[in-house]
Protein backbone atom coordinates (compact mmCIF):
# COMPACT_ATOMS: atom_id res chain seq x y z
CA UNK A 1 0.00 0.00 0.00
CA UNK A 2 1.42 3.31 -1.03
CA UNK A 3 1.21 6.12 1.45
CA UNK A 4 2.01 8.81 -1.02
CA UNK A 5 -0.22 11.55 -2.20
CA UNK A 6 0.80 10.54 -5.68
CA UNK A 7 -2.56 8.85 -6.02
CA UNK A 8 -4.18 12.23 -6.36
CA UNK A 9 -2.87 12.46 -9.88
CA UNK A 10 -5.88 10.40 -10.85
CA UNK A 11 -8.33 12.71 -9.19
CA UNK A 12 -8.04 15.13 -12.06
CA UNK A 13 -9.87 12.66 -14.23
CA UNK A 14 -12.42 11.60 -11.63
CA UNK A 15 -15.93 12.75 -12.48
CA UNK A 16 -16.41 13.88 -8.91
CA UNK A 17 -13.47 16.25 -9.02
CA UNK A 18 -13.78 18.33 -12.15
CA UNK A 19 -12.20 21.38 -10.60
CA UNK A 20 -8.89 19.80 -9.70
CA UNK A 21 -6.06 20.91 -11.87
CA UNK A 22 -4.02 17.80 -11.36
CA UNK A 23 -1.40 16.36 -9.15
CA UNK A 24 1.22 19.10 -9.31
CA UNK A 25 -1.31 21.82 -8.56
CA UNK A 26 -2.78 19.79 -5.74
CA UNK A 27 0.59 19.11 -4.17
CA UNK A 28 1.41 22.76 -4.50
CA UNK A 29 -1.74 23.67 -2.63
CA UNK A 30 -1.01 21.12 0.08
CA UNK A 31 2.48 22.53 0.51
CA UNK A 32 1.07 26.04 0.64
CA UNK A 33 -1.67 25.23 3.14
CA UNK A 34 0.55 23.25 5.44
CA UNK A 35 3.34 25.79 5.06
CA UNK A 36 5.76 23.05 4.29
CA UNK A 37 8.64 23.72 1.95
CA UNK A 38 7.57 22.25 -1.38
CA UNK A 39 9.13 18.89 -2.09
CA UNK A 40 8.78 19.71 -5.72
CA UNK A 41 10.19 20.12 -8.37
CA UNK A 42 9.88 16.83 -10.01
CA UNK A 43 7.64 14.04 -9.01
CA UNK A 44 8.72 13.67 -5.44
CA UNK A 45 5.48 12.94 -3.59
CA UNK A 46 4.49 14.45 -0.30
CA UNK A 47 4.45 11.67 2.23
CA UNK A 48 1.34 11.62 4.39
CA UNK A 49 3.14 9.50 6.95
CA UNK A 50 5.05 12.62 7.87
CA UNK A 51 1.86 14.60 8.39
CA UNK A 52 0.34 14.98 11.80
CA UNK A 53 -3.42 14.98 12.40
CA UNK A 54 -3.77 18.71 11.88
CA UNK A 55 -2.03 18.60 8.51
CA UNK A 56 -4.18 15.65 7.42
CA UNK A 57 -7.25 17.61 8.48
CA UNK A 58 -6.11 20.39 6.14
CA UNK A 59 -5.67 17.91 3.29
CA UNK A 60 -9.19 16.67 3.96
CA UNK A 61 -10.50 20.22 3.89
CA UNK A 62 -8.67 20.90 0.65
CA UNK A 63 -10.11 17.79 -0.96
CA UNK A 64 -13.56 18.88 0.11
CA UNK A 65 -13.21 22.43 -1.13
CA UNK A 66 -11.80 21.09 -4.41
CA UNK A 67 -15.04 19.27 -5.07
CA UNK A 68 -14.02 15.77 -4.04
CA UNK A 69 -16.83 14.05 -2.12
CA UNK A 70 -15.23 13.18 1.19
CA UNK A 71 -16.87 10.36 3.09
CA UNK A 72 -16.33 8.72 6.44
CA UNK A 73 -14.26 6.02 4.76
CA UNK A 74 -11.93 8.44 3.07
CA UNK A 75 -11.65 10.60 6.15
CA UNK A 76 -10.91 7.64 8.37
CA UNK A 77 -8.37 6.29 5.93
CA UNK A 78 -6.67 9.65 5.67
CA UNK A 79 -6.27 9.96 9.41
CA UNK A 80 -5.26 6.40 10.23
CA UNK A 81 -3.22 5.51 7.13
CA UNK A 82 -4.07 1.90 7.79
CA UNK A 83 -5.16 -0.73 5.31
CA UNK A 84 -8.20 1.37 4.50
CA UNK A 85 -5.84 3.77 2.76
CA UNK A 86 -6.03 1.57 -0.30
CA UNK A 87 -9.80 2.04 -0.28
CA UNK A 88 -9.19 5.74 0.09
CA UNK A 89 -7.07 5.70 -3.02
CA UNK A 90 -9.75 3.80 -4.90
CA UNK A 91 -12.40 6.19 -3.71
CA UNK A 92 -10.36 9.13 -4.88
CA UNK A 93 -10.35 7.81 -8.42
CA UNK A 94 -14.06 7.21 -8.39
CA UNK A 95 -14.45 3.59 -7.38
CA UNK A 96 -15.29 0.97 -6.50
CA UNK B 1 -30.27 11.77 18.36
CA UNK B 2 -30.05 15.48 19.02
CA UNK B 3 -32.55 17.48 17.05
CA UNK B 4 -30.79 19.76 14.61
CA UNK B 5 -32.73 22.76 15.87
CA UNK B 6 -31.06 22.40 19.26
CA UNK B 7 -27.51 22.42 17.92
CA UNK B 8 -25.90 25.71 18.84
CA UNK B 9 -22.57 25.02 17.17
CA UNK B 10 -22.77 22.77 14.13
CA UNK B 11 -19.89 21.22 12.22
CA UNK B 12 -19.71 18.64 9.49
CA UNK B 13 -18.56 15.76 11.66
CA UNK B 14 -19.60 16.86 15.12
CA UNK B 15 -21.69 19.45 16.87
CA UNK B 16 -21.35 21.05 20.25
CA UNK B 17 -24.20 21.25 22.71
CA UNK B 18 -24.12 22.76 26.19
CA UNK B 19 -23.10 20.51 29.06
CA UNK B 20 -26.27 20.20 31.12
CA UNK B 21 -27.10 19.03 34.61
CA UNK B 22 -28.23 15.68 33.23
CA UNK B 23 -24.71 15.20 31.80
CA UNK B 24 -22.89 15.57 35.10
CA UNK B 25 -22.60 11.88 35.96
CA UNK B 26 -21.48 11.05 32.43
CA UNK B 27 -18.99 13.94 32.55
CA UNK B 28 -17.52 12.65 35.81
CA UNK B 29 -17.09 9.16 34.39
CA UNK B 30 -15.63 10.55 31.18
CA UNK B 31 -13.21 12.95 32.84
CA UNK B 32 -11.97 10.33 35.27
CA UNK B 33 -11.29 7.77 32.51
CA UNK B 34 -7.78 6.96 31.37
CA UNK B 35 -5.86 9.02 30.26
CA UNK B 36 -8.08 12.10 30.59
CA UNK B 37 -8.05 11.85 34.37
CA UNK B 38 -4.52 13.25 34.36
CA UNK B 39 -5.69 16.47 32.71
CA UNK B 40 -7.84 19.43 33.66
CA UNK B 41 -10.21 19.77 35.39
CA UNK B 42 -9.70 16.90 37.82
CA UNK B 43 -5.95 16.17 37.55
CA UNK B 44 -6.35 12.76 39.17
CA UNK B 45 -8.88 13.78 41.77
CA UNK B 46 -12.38 12.41 42.08
CA UNK B 47 -14.66 15.16 43.31
CA UNK B 48 -17.12 14.38 46.03
CA UNK B 49 -20.74 14.02 44.93
CA UNK B 50 -21.53 17.26 46.73
CA UNK B 51 -18.62 19.02 45.07
CA UNK B 52 -19.11 17.71 41.54
CA UNK B 53 -20.98 20.76 40.29
CA UNK B 54 -18.31 23.16 41.48
CA UNK B 55 -15.54 20.90 40.19
CA UNK B 56 -17.07 20.92 36.74
CA UNK B 57 -17.98 24.58 36.59
CA UNK B 58 -15.43 26.56 38.63
CA UNK B 59 -14.16 29.39 36.45
CA UNK B 60 -15.90 28.04 33.36
CA UNK B 61 -17.17 30.46 30.73
CA UNK B 62 -18.67 27.90 28.37
CA UNK B 63 -18.61 24.11 28.29
CA UNK B 64 -19.94 21.79 25.59
CA UNK B 65 -20.37 18.11 24.92
CA UNK B 66 -18.87 17.09 21.56
CA UNK B 67 -21.49 14.95 19.82
CA UNK B 68 -20.96 12.89 16.66
CA UNK B 69 -23.49 14.01 14.07
CA UNK B 70 -24.25 10.55 12.75
CA UNK B 71 -24.40 8.46 15.90
CA UNK B 72 -25.34 11.05 18.50
CA UNK B 73 -22.55 9.62 20.64
CA UNK B 74 -20.78 11.87 23.12
CA UNK B 75 -17.16 12.06 21.97
CA UNK B 76 -15.74 14.49 24.45
CA UNK B 77 -15.92 17.84 26.16
CA UNK B 78 -14.59 21.22 25.09
CA UNK B 79 -14.50 24.08 27.54
CA UNK B 80 -13.36 27.64 28.01
CA UNK B 81 -12.33 28.81 31.45
CA UNK B 82 -10.26 31.39 33.24
CA UNK B 83 -11.52 34.31 31.17
CA UNK B 84 -9.54 37.47 31.90
CA UNK B 85 -11.37 40.69 30.98
CA UNK B 86 -8.19 42.79 31.30
CA UNK B 87 -6.11 40.85 28.82
CA UNK B 88 -9.24 39.70 26.95
CA UNK B 89 -8.03 36.13 26.93
CA UNK B 90 -9.45 32.77 27.93
CA UNK B 91 -8.14 29.22 28.29
CA UNK B 92 -9.39 26.31 26.18
CA UNK B 93 -9.49 22.61 26.96
CA UNK B 94 -10.22 19.91 24.39
CA UNK B 95 -10.90 16.54 26.01
CA UNK B 96 -11.68 13.72 23.61
CA UNK B 97 -12.12 9.98 23.78
CA UNK B 98 -8.58 8.61 23.30
CA UNK B 99 -9.48 6.53 20.25
CA UNK B 100 -10.63 9.72 18.52
CA UNK B 101 -7.59 11.77 19.44
CA UNK B 102 -6.05 11.63 15.98
CA UNK B 103 -9.23 11.89 13.94
CA UNK B 104 -10.92 14.96 12.59
CA UNK B 105 -13.50 14.92 15.38
CA UNK B 106 -11.34 16.60 17.98
CA UNK B 107 -9.89 19.09 15.56
CA UNK B 108 -13.30 20.14 14.30
CA UNK B 109 -14.61 20.41 17.87
CA UNK B 110 -11.62 22.58 18.74
CA UNK B 111 -12.21 24.88 15.77
CA UNK B 112 -15.95 25.10 16.49
CA UNK B 113 -15.20 26.24 20.04
CA UNK B 114 -12.66 28.77 18.78
CA UNK B 115 -15.23 30.14 16.35
CA UNK B 116 -17.87 30.29 19.08
CA UNK B 117 -15.59 32.19 21.45
CA UNK B 118 -14.38 34.76 18.95
CA UNK B 119 -17.93 35.25 17.71
CA UNK B 120 -19.52 35.89 21.08
CA UNK B 121 -16.80 37.71 23.03
CA UNK B 122 -14.22 40.32 22.08
CA UNK B 123 -11.30 38.13 23.10
CA UNK B 124 -7.91 39.12 21.76
CA UNK B 125 -6.42 35.67 22.17
CA UNK B 126 -7.27 32.13 23.24
CA UNK B 127 -4.77 30.12 25.27
CA UNK B 128 -4.15 26.42 25.69
CA UNK B 129 -2.00 24.56 28.18
CA UNK B 130 -1.02 21.27 26.57
CA UNK B 131 1.00 18.50 28.24
CA UNK B 132 3.85 17.63 25.91
CA UNK B 133 2.69 14.01 25.68
CA UNK B 134 -0.55 15.22 24.06
CA UNK B 135 0.99 17.64 21.58
CA UNK B 136 2.47 15.28 18.96
CA UNK B 137 -0.73 14.81 16.89
CA UNK B 138 -1.00 18.55 16.44
CA UNK B 139 2.62 19.68 16.50
CA UNK B 140 2.22 21.39 13.13
CA UNK B 141 -0.09 23.86 14.87
CA UNK B 142 3.07 25.71 15.88
CA UNK B 143 3.66 26.39 12.19
CA UNK B 144 0.06 26.80 11.10
CA UNK B 145 -1.97 28.44 13.82
CA UNK B 146 -0.57 28.79 17.32
CA UNK B 147 1.94 31.11 18.96
CA UNK B 148 4.51 29.50 21.23
CA UNK B 149 4.34 31.33 24.55
CA UNK B 150 6.69 29.07 26.41
CA UNK B 151 6.57 26.08 28.69
CA UNK B 152 6.42 25.17 32.32
CA UNK B 153 9.27 22.71 32.67
CA UNK B 154 8.43 19.36 34.28
CA UNK B 155 5.08 20.65 35.47
CA UNK B 156 2.77 17.68 34.92
CA UNK B 157 3.24 14.37 36.73
CA UNK B 158 1.87 11.51 34.66
CA UNK B 159 2.69 7.82 34.42
CA UNK B 160 5.78 7.92 36.56
CA UNK B 161 7.52 11.01 35.25
CA UNK B 162 7.26 14.76 34.90
CA UNK B 163 6.28 16.31 31.57
CA UNK B 164 6.54 19.88 30.36
CA UNK B 165 3.36 21.92 30.03
CA UNK B 166 3.33 23.78 26.72
CA UNK B 167 1.62 27.17 26.57
CA UNK B 168 0.18 28.18 23.22
CA UNK B 169 -2.08 31.00 22.09
CA UNK B 170 -4.30 31.66 19.12
CA UNK B 171 -4.60 35.42 18.44
CA UNK B 172 -7.80 36.66 16.83
CA UNK B 173 -6.08 38.04 13.68
CA UNK B 174 -4.48 34.65 12.98
CA UNK B 175 -7.83 32.90 13.27
CA UNK B 176 -9.58 35.46 11.10
CA UNK B 177 -6.96 34.96 8.43
CA UNK B 178 -7.07 31.15 8.47
CA UNK B 179 -10.54 30.18 9.66
CA UNK B 180 -11.86 29.39 6.20
CA UNK B 181 -9.14 26.76 5.83
CA UNK B 182 -9.94 25.01 9.06
CA UNK B 183 -13.73 25.28 8.94
CA UNK B 184 -14.55 24.95 5.24
CA UNK B 185 -18.13 24.63 4.23
CA UNK B 186 -19.13 21.24 2.96
CA UNK B 187 -16.45 19.14 4.63
CA UNK B 188 -17.55 15.54 4.74
CA UNK B 189 -20.89 15.86 3.09
CA UNK B 190 -20.25 13.39 0.31
CA UNK B 191 -22.74 10.79 -0.77
CA UNK B 192 -22.83 7.89 1.61
CA UNK B 193 -21.10 9.77 4.37
CA UNK B 194 -21.70 8.40 7.82
CA UNK B 195 -21.17 11.90 9.11
CA UNK B 196 -24.12 13.46 7.36
CA UNK B 197 -26.45 15.10 9.83
CA UNK B 198 -29.80 13.38 10.12
CA UNK B 199 -32.65 14.95 8.26
CA UNK B 200 -35.73 15.90 10.14
CA UNK B 201 -38.98 16.07 8.39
Amino acid sequence: VSHHLGIVQDMGTAPAAPTLLGRAAFLGQVAHLTRRPPELPGDVPLDLLGFDALERYLVLALLSSSGVPVTEMTASALFTLDDAYEQYALAMVGGP
Amino acid sequence: MTDISTRPVQGSMVHLRPLMASDHEWAELFLTSHPLHALQPFRGQVPSPAGLHDALWAGVLTQHVVVANQTGQGCGIVRAHGADPQSRSVYLDVLLRPELAVTGFGLEAWFLLVEHLFEHWPFRTLRMEIPEFAFAPMASADRLLLVDEGRLVEHVWYRGRYWDLLIRSLPRPVWEERRSLFLPRGLITGRGSHFEPPTHG
